[in-house]
């Protein structure tokens, strides 16, 4: 009813005894359309649901021991059908009807059916011409405010986000003579990708680079976000120093990690030949092509280890601590706890940040550019340098702008592939 | 009311047709106003410029050529309207189009005789002039006085065997030392080619594949791990080379006169430490080193008037009694002068500083003005030049065979 008085008003300022009037028509219009049915009184109430528990053999884990309970849910018996005089309107929705049937049966409470009566618009109120326009005016702001608002972001978006990205597709099927003058070529550019093996070893560094990103960089944080939630004092002084490495630019993160892994005077070799005295150690963490995607795959996980702490944490705080502490009660210890609520509750962040460092990793370019330009011998090119050495020092933009896109479809695949996952899941 | 409408909008008129009679030329490479005295050399000489073309203005940017940025940039139609670039960009900057092409100004131009030939053909790209040498330096050999002098070494290296021997007797006095260091780049590696007796370039094809390669790869490979008188770093990128220089840590290094006041400025290095050679000769006794620096480009989309301003500016800032002013004010304000600072389309090659030099002419070569040259520099870097200094036991013959078939199958099918 007062979804209708609402609509008659429709958001306008109207006066009081307007409104009084149509509230008052309202009451007056619903009244006439209960009806009453018979009261029929049941022999006997139904018996209630009898709920017995089970104990099963109680099984001894190697330091504590559990109770596994099973529920037998013993259905209600059936329920008297309703005499063959009462009918049930099928404007009446499945749980009304089993409401009313539910009553009718347990208290012998009188069915009513409510007959829906289409809603006759009432006249608005005469209103001068100038509040009408006044409340259209009004009425067309409400609906779009939200638009308005929004706007200016969305072209924002649309200018730097998307129209890169259509140009791209676009440039993708060209291919430059000089920079003013390019021919379209179709899909050459995307058959001439399958027979490059230049990009195929790319998207290899790429991957490799991903793995031991995902294998450590997932890992290593769920248990320092485990370590800090578990610690009592210094709690935020440990997250701050965590992320401390997210906040230094690429920049210069990749230039002092470059001094760090030098081979002849850099710190990390000269404390690895402090531990073997008598021997000097200089171990090309950068330019042996075996270790190279190891080191850049490090300093990454150096660098984005503190907002995977976060994002864990985040989701430690989530599971209720009465599990925990029962847990601890049935004499339950860290194993127990992270086998048995820690890894299930966690699995879809989990997944989150699997899928975010994925996607991260995929597109590293500032680490590698600076700290290796895709060296040595080709080892850590990736398909983010390839494809700017590609286009910028290859000038072969057209083929560049292929690559990207035949690069984004992969990047797009993976996040269908998340969301897919997530959507199962829920 | 109405006089002052008419006196305002005749100003603006006249405002606006006198701003239309100025042409405004964007200029990058000025230098930043950390570099004091080379800023102050700049602001007077676009001075003199403006007061002897009125209409001619000068903005200057301080931003100085770096790939991306300028393709970037010239991609965008807001390139800027005269650049100096380093002379190797030239082949594929002109291959796009972004170069305008000079022979038509070159032809009239009084000084163009006085530039060597060797100049010359490193600025013409298939037969035309896309840039106009700005300065020009060649590839030369440093080393440290100081360690030289600790060592008792009197004369500087004049054969291939010569830095063998020095590097070994300063590593033997000086086990901290090492002779020199080397960085994967065919930037130095060609001159190590061109003094085997190899060459790369012919008919207008590149031919990695040859005796002279192989002997300069050879020598390369030794000094790395026969004769162990590098550094134990793999691989090593200029700044590192330069850095390790500037430390005292090698004492021999190839380089070109122009990074020593950046070295000094970054790293420290005391410049009375260090004394320049020209590169010692090859085992057949061929001295060769090549020519590089930057050239003065004109963008390819500007309007002809324009065109004719930045012509105007670059014959002004070449012109001889510009060149004399400018060696005078370096004089004046006590600042280091090196050999190739100046324009070589002038006549001050013959004055005292240069005296060393004078000869390398003579011995220099250009790089092969093939387009695709970069590319394929870029690619030896990595997977030849690398190689060699990764790996102890390789196979040379192999190494560049097999290069030779990637680069015919990548850059000529």
């Amino acid at each position: 009813m007062s979804d209708n008085i609402l609509n008659k008003l429709g958001g306008h300022q109207l006066s009081d005894d307007a409104i009084k009037s149509i509230i008052d028509e309202e009451i007056v219009s619903h009244k006439k359309e209960e009806a009453e049915l018979p009261i029929i009184k049941l022999k006997l109430p139904p018996k209630e649901p009898v709920i017995t528990i089970k104990k099963k053999k109680e099984t001894k884990l190697e330091e504590t021991t559990e109770e596994k309970v099973q529920i037998d849910f013993k259905p209600q018996e059936p329920i008297v059908e309703l005499p063959p005089s009462i009918k049930l309107p099928d404007t009446m929705t499945t749980l009304e009807k089993l409401r009313a049937q539910y009553r009718y049966k347990r208290f012998g409470m009188p069915i009513k059916i409510i007959r829906k009566k289409p809603v006759v618009e009432k006249p608005l109120p005469d209103l001068k011409k100038q509040d009408l326009k006044k409340l259209k005016f009004l009425k067309f702001k409400k609906e779009f405010l939200g638009m308005e608002l929004l706007l200016p972001a969305f072209i924002i978006f649309l200018i730097f986000s998307w129209l890169p990205i259509i140009k791209t597709f676009l440039i993708s099927f060209t291919q430059f003579k000089t920079i003013d003058n390019s021919i379209y070529v179709g899909f050459s550019n995307f058959i001439r990708i399958f027979n490059d093996s230049k990009f195929w070893d790319a998207l290899l560094h790429s991957f490799s680079l991903s793995l031991i990103v995902i294998l450590i960089g997932t890992i290593i944080p769920l248990f320092l976000s485990l370590y800090i939630y578990e610690v009592k004092t210094g709690r935020g002084i440990l997250k701050i120093l965590y992320f401390l490495p997210f906040l230094i630019p690429s920049v210069p993160a990749a230039i002092l990690w470059k001094w760090l892994y030098n081979q002849g005077f850099g710190l990390i070799n000269y404390l690895i030949s402090l531990l073997l005295p008598g021997k000097e150690i200089h171990i090309g963490w950068l330019t042996n092509p075996d270790l190279v995607l190891f080191s850049i795959a490090f300093v990454f996980i150096w660098k984005n280890i503190g907002w995977a702490i976060l994002i864990y944490l985040a989701g430690l705080n989530n599971i209720p601590k009465v599990l925990f502490e029962d847990t601890a009660l049935n004499g339950g210890g860290i194993l127990t706890k992270i086998k048995h609520i820690i890894l299930p509750a966690m699995i879809p962040i989990i997944t989150i940040v699997v899928f975010i460092q994925l996607i991260n990793s995929l597109q590293v370019f500032s680490e590698i550019y600076i700290m290796t330009n895709g060296g040595p011998e080709g080892a850590s090119e990736v398909i983010a340098t390839y494809i700017y050495k590609k286009a910028f020092f290859y000038m072969d933009i057209g083929y560049a702008s292929g690559v990207a896109v035949f690069f984004l479809f992969i990047l797009v695949s993976i996040t269908l592939l998340r969301a897919n996952l997530q959507s199962r899941r829920t | 009311m109405k006089k002052i409408v008419f006196l305002l909008f005749g100003l603006l008129l006249c405002n606006s047709l006198s701003a239309s009679n100025v042409i405004e030329l964007v200029v990058w490479n000025m230098p930043p106003d950390a570099d004091e005295l080379y800023k102050k050399i700049w602001d007077e000489s676009t001075n003199n410029f403006q007061i002897k073309n009125p209409r001619i203005k000068i903005k200057g940017i301080s931003r100085e050529y770096k790939t991306q940025e300028f393709v970037s940039v010239m991609a965008s139609g807001k390139g800027p309207d005269i650049v100096r670039i380093p002379i190797v960009a030239l082949p594929s900057m002109s291959k796009y189009g972004f170069l305008l092409k000079l022979d038509e100004f070159t032809k009239k131009w009084i000084q163009k005789d006085y530039m060597p030939a060797i100049m010359w053909d490193s600025v013409n790209i298939d037969g035309n002039i896309y840039g106009i040498p700005y300065d020009s330096y060649f590839t030369t050999l440093f080393y440290r006085k100081d360690i030289f002098e600790k060592c008792g070494i009197k004369n500087a290296p004049n054969t291939w065997q010569d830095i063998i021997d020095i590097s070994k007797k300063i590593n033997s006095l000086m086990p901290e030392v090492k002779g020199i260091a080397l960085p994967p780049d065919m930037f130095y590696f060609i001159d190590f080619i061109w003094q085997a007796g190899g060459d790369i370039y012919e008919n207008r094809k590149i031919n990695l594949n040859n005796v002279g390669v192989k002997k300069a790869l050879n020598f390369w490979h030794n000094l790395k791990w026969k004769n162990k008188v590098m550094p134990p770093q793999n691989i090593l990128d200029n700044y590192d080379v330069e850095q390790f220089f500037s430390a005292g840590k090698i004492a021999m290094m190839v380089g070109v006169a122009k990074r020593l006041p950046v070295m000094a400025r970054r790293y420290g290095l005391d410049l009375k430490n260090v004394e320049i050679v020209p590169l010692p000769a090859g085992e057949t006794g061929i001295k060769a080193w090549h020519v590089g620096g930057e050239a003065f480009i004109i963008n390819a989309g500007i309007t002809e008037e324009k065109k004719q301003a930045a012509w105007e500016y670059i014959k002004f800032i070449l012109s001889p009694p510009y060149q004399l002013w400018k060696w005078m004010k370096m004089k004046e304000l006590n600042m280091i002068i090196f050999p190739g600072d100046f324009s070589c389309a002038t006549n001050l090659i013959n004055m005292p500083e240069f005296s060393k030099v004078k000869d390398s002419l003579l011995y220099a070569r250009s790089e092969p003005t093939f387009y695709k040259w970069n590319m394929i520099k870029e690619d030896f870097n990595k997977y030849v030049l690398e190689k060699i200094f990764i790996t102890q036991n390789i196979n040379l013959d192999e190494l560049l065979y097999n290069f030779q078939k990637r680069i015919e199958s990548e850059y000529y099918e």
